[in-house]
């Protein structure tokens, strides 16, 4: 009887926390999904110009424009990077871009022509890579790449 | 007070350091140029002249977590660290007040009393945001350390640090950090829990979390953040998961320095938000 009852408490126990885990791990889960698509309603950026996805984006103090770059995974991408007003740097933190370099300065009324394969989905952060001012830590958007 | 020996510090330091600056350039720049803006780059100039009572011409400029830095001498050794919205001085290292020779005068009480006069000279409101954490000695010096908290949650770069010279009792550097955000406007409660985010990032990158190890909450700018570790392929990473809406906000280091001992998480009440409470009873 001893035996019987140490089972069914140690089955409870099991149970129980086994349940509790997969709440969490469901939990976890519509989190993830949710964060994956959260992007799902933000039109694709720019336009198709033979094949590659062009997109022009503009550089001021202290914003981007468009404020979010949206594109599908597989998309050969080309950003033209226009500088404004003072001499601004450009970045997507975790894309290595070839041929460019984020320390590299667009000065006002350059545009800087950046071409790349958009490889993977998700989600990086688009910044300004030279100081630009005093809210140059601000000019942080987000690069989407939709599955 | 722990003694931590100079070289293992020097490396630890610069490894720290190439981390922050692989993972963000944002945070820290070297040699910025202040030429697109004459009045930006001459107030800086001369708050920093002023500060250090020279008219000695500034070799470069860096950006630190928002504040230019006005190096006068080479090697990070001689520089005043200006704020550029308002052109207050925030912080400074001069190793000309640094000893030459001589032996230790000052023991750590001692050198902690003058490193808090420092930090009574603070604004009244700067001091109630700030807690005192910890001394090392590092090559005949003091470092004094306080950290911002808000409910008991630590903010990412907020900080403030007195070095006091062993020797000669002089101040030979400090910084206060900007405060970027004002309390009132920083999250004050998780929406999720330590648990979730923990699960979250492991399901993210489909690797277990490092054992033991309890998730803790940071405040990054304004933003709550669950603190993971996972065990990876080669080395164990840290994963930071937004304590909003569940997003990943990092990877690899914590993006700012974290007390020891420090694990605030699990007795903070979770406030489950209406997005929060959609999402979970989506299908």
């Amino acid at each position: 009887m001893k035996k019987i009852i140490v089972i069914l408490v140690f089955a409870i126990f099991l149970i129980s926390s086994c349940s509790q885990r997969g709440t969490d791990a469901a939990k976890a889960k519509k989190l993830i999904d949710y964060n994956k698509k959260k992007f799902d309603s933000l039109p694709l950026s720019g336009k198709i110009v033979n094949g590659i996805r062009e997109i022009n984006i503009k550089g001021s103090q202290y914003e981007w424009e468009p404020e979010n770059i949206v594109v599908s995974k597989g998309d050969k991408v080309r950003l033209i990077v226009e500088s404004i007003d003072v001499p601004h740097g450009f970045e997507i933190e975790g894309i290595q871009i070839p041929e460019w370099n984020p320390d590299n300065l667009i000065k006002k009324g350059d545009k800087a022509t950046l071409e790349f394969t958009a490889k993977d989905s998700g989600v990086w952060d688009t910044i300004c890579s030279g100081y630009c001012g005093p809210g140059h830590g601000t000019m942080k958007r987000k690069f989407i790449v939709r599955e | 007070m722990r003694k931590i020996p100079k070289t293992f510090l020097i490396i630890v330091i610069l490894f720290l350091f190439s981390l922050s600056l692989a993972s963000s350039h944002s945070s820290y720049l070297f040699g910025i140029s202040l030429d697109f803006d004459r009045e930006l780059k001459e107030n800086t100039i001369n708050a920093a002249q002023k500060f250090m009572n020279t008219q000695k011409i500034p070799i470069i400029f860096d950006l630190n977590n928002g504040l230019i830095m006005v190096h006068f001498e080479p090697q990070q050794t001689n520089y005043v660290e200006i704020d550029p919205i308002d052109y207050s001085v925030h912080g400074f290292r001069n190793e000309n007040l640094k000893h030459s020779q001589g032996t230790v005068k000052f023991s750590t009480k001692q050198a902690f009393e003058i490193a808090m006069k420092e930090f009574d000279k603070l604004s009244p409101s700067t001091k109630s945001e700030l807690k005192y954490s910890n001394a090392v000695e590092v090559d005949g010096t003091y470092f004094y350390k306080w950290f911002r908290y808000n409910n008991g949650i630590l903010i990412l770069n907020n900080d403030f640090f007195v070095n006091v010279d062993a020797v000669n009792g002089n101040v030979i550097a400090k910084r206060l950090a900007v405060f970027g955000y004002p309390a009132q406007l920083m999250d004050k409660n998780p929406a999720i829990t330590g648990n979730v985010a923990k699960k979250v990032a492991e399901l993210t990158f489909n690797l277990p979390s490092v054992e033991n190890f309890n998730p803790y909450l940071v405040i990054n700018g304004n933003e709550m953040l669950w603190v993971s570790r996972l065990k990876g392929p080669f080395y164990p990473f840290y994963v930071g998961v937004s304590a909003r809406d569940g997003s990943i906000a990092f990877t690899g280091v914590v993006p700012g320095e974290v007390p020891d001992n420090y694990s605030a998480g699990i007795e903070i009440k979770i406030i489950e938000t209406d997005m929060v409470e959609n999402i979970y009873s989506s299908k």
